[in-house]
């Protein structure tokens, strides 16, 4: 598994080379960030893509603190600084930066790149999901984001290429699917930061086709597989807005710790697996329905969190949790409301949770605090 | 069992470091010599202020208002009207005074202090102080902009001769210094 | 004698006589209402008014007794619902246009209140009293640095403070946590409290003139729409276009009244007027009274009267020529940040830079009501892009002669605040007018303190006097 998950990061870092080097072939390069943003989509309007994607380190939030305010959350500023130091490969290079507009956070973020000189298209995503009028403000804003692209490369969408693409990413989400299914075993067959790692990689192949095929194969692989864990660990979920390509010492945390966490549920850096995209009719509406409407809302939607702890429950009831993490980024306010009332929907059926807050500030002596924390949560959930 | 004794707000933290700053130079403050200035541990400095670089931003600020409060209390004794020219000449004084005095404060405000936070949005506008409070005629943008380089470039004088005098990088008294600045404004900025 | 504390608020607001005794018994429930001890009206007759607001302008002792007299009509929220009435909540900040026509729609049986904005307001302005202390039921975590006004929401409600309304009308213009309160305390409460939401995504692109943008206002136009209907749902009253109408014209009237005292205050020199006390009388900008705009009327007639009696006598707050300091909303919920810059020789002023009615009169177009309505707050410079914001604040800043401008009471404010630090070079950029930014929190002054930001008020103040002398004033 680690060997296969290697050998695609060294896929995934020629994939960004191979991008640039196209670009100067004359194929657009998009850079996007979203859940609502369909990558199979703009690769069938002629254009390459590469997930925009920070988060985790220390040194990009920090570099963007006389630009922005100190309290947006760590992820916008850590895009944000890592577009300013240049650490993002891409973002310089790419023709344009493609961001959906989820809260406020990443509508600032976005301008704050617009301000930059980076040319950015706004994929504007209504909170207000369940009024009428809001899933046509979402289906408009993509389309014009595609005839953005499609202008950029001098190519009209072709549908039988976005089919074939939006197939591809159905079967990545099969894929995903089987793998989440052996995440029910009693020792399931791979970590959770392994399977971060696979799902961050799946965006980062920029090919759909290739990312499920790797996934496949890795699923293949984990069928026969031993168990990741210690025997009978206490099974976690993991719930938050996202857990970044740099926080992977945190998920090493957990998983060490004695504990499996078997079951996520994260708005962001995350494939939308639970639903696949209508192959007939209008496909980019089919895109947009499968994001907006059918699926599990993401937590700025309003309303949300009803649907969202109803979905909470299924996970720990279908893995078998015995506690919850709720990794919350600092100044998200939003989610820091819903975890009040989750905390308290919790409390009443007697489900741990553990508040697992992150500013990206990995040095020695937070990590040596979130292992304590961490240690102690799983200790609880042993006795 | 002796508990420890807690400070009155941020306002204390920064005064003792000003006062360490002071005394000793901007060199010696830390965490650890605030905390033994103000009988507490290091970690108690650490609920009133966010790090280190905190402090020296107050610290810093601290000293703009000392300076641009001398600066002012010396125009505002002059008889009006006060010609562009006397101002720079006063501003220049009071800074080259300013800098003998708070050698280290100074040399961080200009130096090595404005590295690390001329960005800052609260400490930028204390900075090209010339240009912006002195050369500009109350008004627009438009009016302003061609005087600029004189003014910036006396501030440049002004500072890195009143840095090296206080460093005793060079040695020259008040009357030499003000020679220099005279040389300039007298050539370059109208009156 | 218990009530004579309360008389002699009531005299010092304007109160007298028979009015001062029929009002009494209202203020007495209201006060209860509001939690104010008479320790604290005491303080706010002795100290706390006398100290940060010109109570020897009668404008200004109306206009307080404007917003008393909201919270009092506040405080029988809970007598509207059960006398059959309709009550509708709103948030800051919302299209005052909408939300009052309402009220006129509903002829006296539609109530219209935005709670949390003048219970902060009341307390934090008039009483000195910090919200900190005050939101400790909200549940939030302290360090995540929430909007003090969405805690109070949070912690009034919990503890039962506000009557359950017929509908709350939340409007994500801006921030997202303002609405998803409405959830949490659902949530919480499981009060099942109606509510209904008007939104638009951020997603204009940067210095796109969004009240220009037919897409955009067409989309906040319908929202609102939308959300009319559904307000219209709960309460029965349906809000024609003639309410509209209504409603919009008095708007304006309070507008052209609001810029026509920020002129007079602007363009003279000595400035003849606090600037907490300019900042106040724009308080209805984003929000409306369900008392009405007569007193509020009354009481900016009364202001422009004074100060124009003021400016022929050359009288000022500060000598001629002090320095002026624009400030992108005076913090009157820390009102001493006005009274420490006017220690210190400067006047903070402008207020809320929000664009004259001059230019939101602009936005009104024949036909559409909800379009004129989403058009002018699509034309307000908090609710778009950063460069349209900046074309917005740098109109108001070339319009009056000011020293410098200052920016940073919204640091809590992911959306106001997120981007203030890169605004306030841009719009120094282009007016060459100095920005200053001082780290605060307009509603909590519980989160900053004097003694933390007194040099750099001190040093900006000596900038911008410098500044004066050297333009020989």
């Amino acid at each position: 598994m680690y060997e296969t998950l290697k050998e695609l990061e060294k896929v995934s870092s020629r994939r960004a080379a191979e991008l640039i080097e196209a670009r100067s072939g004359g194929v657009p390069l998009v850079e996007y960030f979203g859940r609502f943003i369909p990558e199979a989509l703009i690769r069938a309007c002629g254009a390459g893509v590469y997930p925009l994607a920070g988060g985790g380190e220390l040194a990009p939030p920090d570099a963007a603190k006389d630009d922005m305010l100190g309290c947006m959350n760590p992820l916008a500023r850590s895009i944000a600084g890592g577009v300013k130091l240049g650490t993002d490969r891409i973002a310089g290079k790419a023709d344009v930066v493609v961001t959906a507009v989820t809260d406020i956070h990443m509508g600032r973020l976005s301008e704050l790149l617009e301000f930059w000189g980076v040319n950015v298209c706004k994929v504007g995503v209504p909170s207000d999901w369940q009024n009428g009028i809001a899933f046509g403000y979402y289906l408009n804003s993509l389309r014009r984001m595609l005839e953005t692209v499609s202008r950029l490369s001098g190519k009209a969408m072709d549908v039988e290429l976005a089919r074939k693409y939006i197939g591809e990413t159905n079967r990545v989400n099969a894929a995903v699917r089987h793998i989440k299914e052996l995440r029910k075993r009693a020792n399931p067959p791979i970590t959770f930061e392994n399977y971060m790692r696979l799902q961050h990689l799946s965006f980062r192949l920029c090919d759909t086709g290739a990312a499920a095929e790797a996934i496949e194969g890795i699923g293949l692989e984990l069928d026969g597989a031993d168990g990741a864990y210690p025997e009978n660990a206490p099974r976690l979920l993991l719930a938050g807005r996202a857990v970044a390509p740099g926080d992977y010492e945190l998920l090493r945390l957990l998983d060490e710790s004695g504990a499996a966490v078997v079951a996520e549920m994260l708005d962001e850096y995350i494939r939308v697996s639970d639903v696949d995209i209508q192959l007939d009719g209008d496909l980019v509406e089919n895109f947009a329905r499968s994001r907006y409407m059918d699926t599990v809302p993401i937590d700025s939607f309003q309303p949300s969190w009803d649907r969202r702890l109803e979905h909470m429950l299924e996970l720990c009831g279908e893995y078998g949790c015995d506690g919850v993490v709720w990794y919350q980024l600092a100044y998200d306010e939003v989610y820091d409301m819903e975890y009040v009332c989750l905390s308290r929907s919790l409390a009443e059926r007697g489900i741990p949770l553990l508040h697992l807050e992150t500013n990206y500030s990995y040095t020695p002596e937070s990590l040596a605090l979130a292992r304590k924390q961490i240690e102690n949560f799983v200790g609880g959930l042993r006795r | 069992m002796s508990r420890e004794r807690s400070l009155c707000g941020k306002e204390e933290v920064i005064k003792a470091a000003m006062g360490i700053a002071d005394r000793e130079g901007m060199e010696a403050l830390s965490a650890r010599r605030i905390a033994k200035e103000l009988g507490v541990s290091s970690m108690t400095i650490y609920n009133y202020v966010k790090n280190l670089n905190d402090v020296k931003k107050r610290v810093l600020i601290a000293g703009f208002d000392r300076l641009y409060s001398g600066v002012y209390q010396s125009l505002s004794a002059l008889e009006p009207p006060v010609g562009r020219r006397t101002m720079c000449r006063t501003m220049a004084l009071e800074v080259f005074r300013f800098a003998q005095a708070n050698r280290s404060i100074f040399s961080f405000m200009f130096f090595d202090g404005r590295n690390l936070f001329h960005e800052d949005a609260e400490v930028r506008p204390f900075y090209a102080f010339m240009t912006r409070f002195v050369s500009r005629p109350r008004g627009h943008v438009a009016g302003w902009r061609p005087d600029d380089m004189p003014f910036n470039l006396l501030e440049i004088i002004i500072t890195t001769m009143s840095y090296q005098c206080a460093e005793g990088v060079i040695k020259l008294t008040e009357q030499a210094f003000m020679d220099h600045v005279n040389f300039f404004i007298e050539r370059c900025v109208d009156e | 004698m218990p009530a004579d504390v309360h008389r002699r608020f009531l005299k010092l607001l304007g109160w007298d006589g028979e009015e001062l005794e029929a009002f009494l018994p209202e203020w007495l429930k209201t006060a209860e209402f509001l939690r104010l001890t008479e320790a604290d009206v005491a303080f706010a007759v002795d100290e706390w008014l006398p100290t940060y607001w010109d109570m020897s302008m009668c404008g200004t002792r109306k206009f307080i007794a404007a917003v008393i007299r909201e919270a009092a009509a506040m405080a029988r929220a809970g007598d509207y619902i059960n006398a059959g009435e309709s009550v509708i909540y709103s948030m800051m900040p919302s299209a005052a246009v909408c939300v009052y026509a309402n009220r006129i729609a509903g002829e006296g049986k539609v109530h219209i209140f935005y709670p949390y904005f003048i219970i902060a307001t009341v307390w934090t302005s008039f009483f000195g009293r910090e919200l900190d202390a005050r939101l400790n039921g909200s549940g939030l975590d302290p360090a995540c640095q929430h909007c003090a006004l969405n805690c109070l929401r949070a912690d009034s409600t919990i503890k039962g403070m506000i009557a359950p309304p017929t509908v709350i009308w939340n409007w994500g213009l801006q921030c997202d946590e303002a609405p998803k309160t409405d959830e949490m305390l659902k949530r919480l409460e499981e009060a099942g409290w109606k509510s209904v939401l008007t939104t638009i995504p951020h997603d204009a692109p940067l210095g796109m003139d969004e009240s220009e943008d037919d897409g955009r206002v067409s989309y906040l136009a319908e929202e609102m729409r939308v959300a009319q209907s559904q307000v219209t749902g709960y309460t029965g009253v349906p809000v024609l276009d003639e309410h509209m109408s209504g409603a919009m014209r008095e708007y304006l009237g309070y507008l052209r009244r609001v810029e026509r005292l920020t002129d007079l205050v602007m363009n003279s020199d000595p400035v003849p007027m606090y600037g907490n006390d300019l900042t106040l009388f724009s308080l209805c900008m984003e929000c409306a009274f369900d008392t009405g705009y007569g007193y509020i009327n009354d009481a900016l007639d009364t202001a422009i009267a004074e100060v124009e009696q003021r400016i022929r006598e050359g009288r000022g707050v500060l000598p001629k020529g002090s320095p002026k300091l624009a400030c992108h909303f005076s913090p009157l919920n820390v009102p001493w940040i006005d009274k420490i810059f006017r220690d210190n020789g400067v006047n903070l002023t402008l207020g809320r830079m929000f664009p004259p009615a001059s230019q939101l009169i602009k936005c009104v177009k024949p036909g559409d009501a909800y379009r004129s309505a989403a058009s002018m707050c699509l034309e307000a410079p908090n609710n778009v892009n950063m460069l349209d914001e900046v074309r917005m604040t740098c109109g108001q800043l070339n319009r009056y002669p000011v020293d410098g401008a200052i920016y940073g009471f919204f640091a809590f404010d992911r959306w106001i605040g997120a981007l203030e630090k890169i605004m306030i070079r841009e719009a120094e950029e282009r007016t060459g007018i100095p920005h200053f930014y001082l780290e605060g929190d307009f509603w909590n002054g519980a989160r900053f303190s004097l003694d933390d930001k007194l040099a750099t008020i001190r040093g900006i103040c000596s900038c911008l006097k410098i500044s004066s002398l050297a333009s020989g004033k």
